[in-house]
């Protein structure tokens, strides 16, 4: 790696361990708003990825932040054309994400004994009945393509760009819950299975946990991560609809046993906390300084700030303000978060940048010169 | 006859079970309690939403609270006699177009029902054209609209925008959702803007 | 082996199940030992991050 990228990952790094930095690193959190930026259109991006490679590309050359959450390898689309089915609508105006249910309460014990097979044997067959082996085959070599695709533009990013990933494809933990909350039982039917099935969740959650999200964890923990921003990934999602007491009972338990891994091995995580994370707060206290970057999406970022000041936090940039406000009233609320939030922070949007009107070129140009060239 | 007292205390506590066996069998005693068990019901949902003010329960709470209202009417509907009072008053509600989001709108829905509202519900990725067209043939004084998505704010804007254009400036709109708060309020120039269920019938009930 | 010889075993193994319901526990270990381009400790976890992806897409 050259000296580029090294002085932009000692940036990052030094900022997760709280060191005063004169200069704060700018994390993109744009996702599919990289495309709508671009010259194509979403549907046909997605499906390309020469396209995909050109949009995500000349956004870098156009912007030159810091590091990427995404560069253009979220959405393997191809897979799910190849098995003729998905949740995902792709248009013109954006992704959107139908919500659906393939595992009914009663299974989260069966669930528990063999995720795998389970998966498998039930839920494959549900969401694909008329699926048959020649389908599997051609939605597996798309599956090896994007993966391929992955390496070669993390590769393009590394090299060409110097510009470091924030963590390996590898090293992203899903706390169990959340794979039942965006994958088998939808939002709509998590706030009655935290209530009415909450022992048959929790086995389930527990079971998960064990026999896919731990294996998978201490693998990635025995792999060199230097190279990246942080050594593994996690995004938070499904907490919100939970309760305080809900969330003590059935969702931390299991980020707490993945937190702990993480410090005995001495590594790092970025945590991605979508909606609102500060009514849970105080379950974040006893991080240790140094472990974890927290990245708010809905909180206002100072109050989180107060609540945690010996935490790292990621975000902050109102994308409301990047979409509606004049370039200088971006640039004039992106020096206040730089002057207040102190160290250990790392400037990103807020939310990810999704859709079309989500921000306005104008607005990003200024605050990504901003961000660059301001010294604290 | 059916205990009014325990259904009303099923639904307050998220009884499912228990209050689905009780409403069957009003059913199954040919609906003379229906009117009474609905009554019943809303009020389980009062408990439900004090309980959400004390923060006993969340949001999780009021989908599940939501979807145990939604099967309650449907078990009562062939029974329940609307009375000389009538609805409170009516409203219509939708989620805005390209946002396919629609918890939040079904929580405030059952909500309203609870609280005796009638509610002509659009459903998701609801075009403005379709609000106003319905606004003015069932003669509607209250829109609320829910969205989730960054891009909700901007439909939502579409949708007072047109109102205002077909000369209904006496309907009131109301927002809420996600990306909703007082800026988005001022930005799309609707009347209010909602944090919770609770606010959004709190409003509706003073503009009826 | 390379690649290239591992990709065409694959084909071969998958191409056996072309018309087959695959979704059974022996459709399971049958994809798991097609997938000759992923070191073999790592098969059932490539397979089960494809389930993943095609579950929650």
């Amino acid at each position: 790696m050259g000296k580029l990228y090294n002085e932009k990952l000692q940036l990052f790094r030094d900022n997760v361990s709280m060191k005063h930095t004169d200069r704060i690193p700018y994390l993109s959190n744009a996702f599919t708003w990289k495309v709508f930026d671009s010259e194509f259109s979403l549907p046909e991006a997605v499906r390309d990825s020469a396209k995909m490679e050109k949009a995500v590309c000349g956004f870098h050359e156009r912007y030159h932040f810091d590091a990427y959450m995404d560069i253009g390898a979220r959405n393997p689309v191809r897979v799910l054309d190849a098995l003729g089915s998905s949740y995902y609508e792709i248009t013109d105006a954006g992704l959107n994400v139908v919500d659906h249910v393939l595992m009914e309460p009663e299974e989260y014990t069966e669930y528990a004994k063999n995720p795998d097979l389970f998966g498998w044997t039930k839920l494959m067959k549900r969401k694909f009945p008329d699926v048959k082996g020649k389908h599997i085959e051609a939605a597996l070599m798309e599956f090896l393509g994007h993966a391929n695709f992955t390496g070669q533009i993390g590769k393009k990013f590394v090299e060409e760009y110097e510009c470091p990933s924030v963590y390996g494809g590898a090293n992203v933990v899903i706390p169990p819950y959340e794979y039942f909350f965006q994958t088998t039982r939808g939002i709509r039917n998590m706030g009655r299975d935290a209530r009415k099935y909450k022992e048959q969740l929790i086995e389930a959650i527990n079971a998960q946990l064990e026999k896919n999200v731990l294996p998978g964890l201490k693998y990635a923990l025995s792999q060199d991560s230097s190279m990246y921003v942080c050594d593994t990934y996690m995004a938070i999602i499904g907490y919100g609809i939970l309760s305080e007491k809900q969330f003590g009972e059935i969702y931390w338990p299991t980020v707490k046993t993945v937190l702990d891994l993480l410090d005995k091995a001495d590594k790092t995580m970025y945590v991605f906390c979508e909606g609102e994370m500060l009514r849970y707060a105080d379950y974040f206290q006893d991080i240790p300084k140094g472990r974890v970057v927290l990245h708010v999406e809905n909180d206002d970022i100072f109050e989180v700030r107060k609540r945690l000041p010996g935490l790292c936090l990621a975000g902050g940039m109102k994308v409301e303000l990047l979409g509606n406000g004049t370039p200088q009233e971006c640039v004039d609320y992106a020096k206040k978060l730089i002057d207040e939030l102190g160290d250990g922070y790392i400037f990103s949007e807020n939310k990810m940048l999704s859709f079309k009107n989500d921000c306005k070129r104008e607005n990003l140009l200024a605050v990504r010169e901003f961000v660059r060239d301001y010294r604290r | 006859m059916v205990d009014l007292t325990r259904l009303m205390d099923a639904v307050g506590e998220l009884e499912e079970d228990e209050a689905r066996e009780i409403l069957r069998q009003v059913m199954e005693e040919g609906g003379a309690q229906a009117n009474e068990a609905m009554e019943a019901c809303q009020k389980g949902m009062d408990i439900v939403g004090e309980r959400f003010e004390s923060g006993e329960y969340f949001v999780g709470d009021l989908i599940y609270a939501g979807e145990i209202m939604q099967e309650s009417v449907e078990i009562l509907k062939d029974a329940i006699v609307s009375g000389e009072g009538g609805a409170k008053g009516r409203v219509l509600i939708c989620t805005v177009k390209d946002d396919l989001h629609d918890i939040g709108k079904n929580i405030v829905k059952a909500i309203l029902e609870a609280s005796g509202f009638d509610v002509v519900d659009l459903g998701i990725d609801t075009p403005p054209e379709k609000i106003v067209e319905t606004v003015q043939k069932e003669q509607l004084k209250i829109v609320l609209l829910s969205g989730v998505l960054t891009l909700a704010v901007d439909s939502m804007k579409a949708v007072v925008d047109q109102l205002r254009e077909a000369g209904l400036d006496d309907v009131k709109v109301l927002i809420g959702g996600a990306p909703v708060n007082e800026d988005a309020c001022r930005r799309t120039g609707a009347d209010a803007w909602a944090r919770n269920p609770q606010d959004t019938v709190r409003f509706c009930q003073a503009w009826v | 082996m390379d690649m290239m010889e591992a990709l065409k075993n694959f084909k071969a193994a998958m191409g056996e199940l072309g018309e087959e319901d695959v979704f059974t526990e022996e459709g399971w270990q049958k994809c798991v030992d097609a997938l000759q381009f992923m070191p073999p400790e790592a098969r059932a976890g490539f397979l089960s991050q494809f389930v993943l992806v095609a579950t929650q897409m």
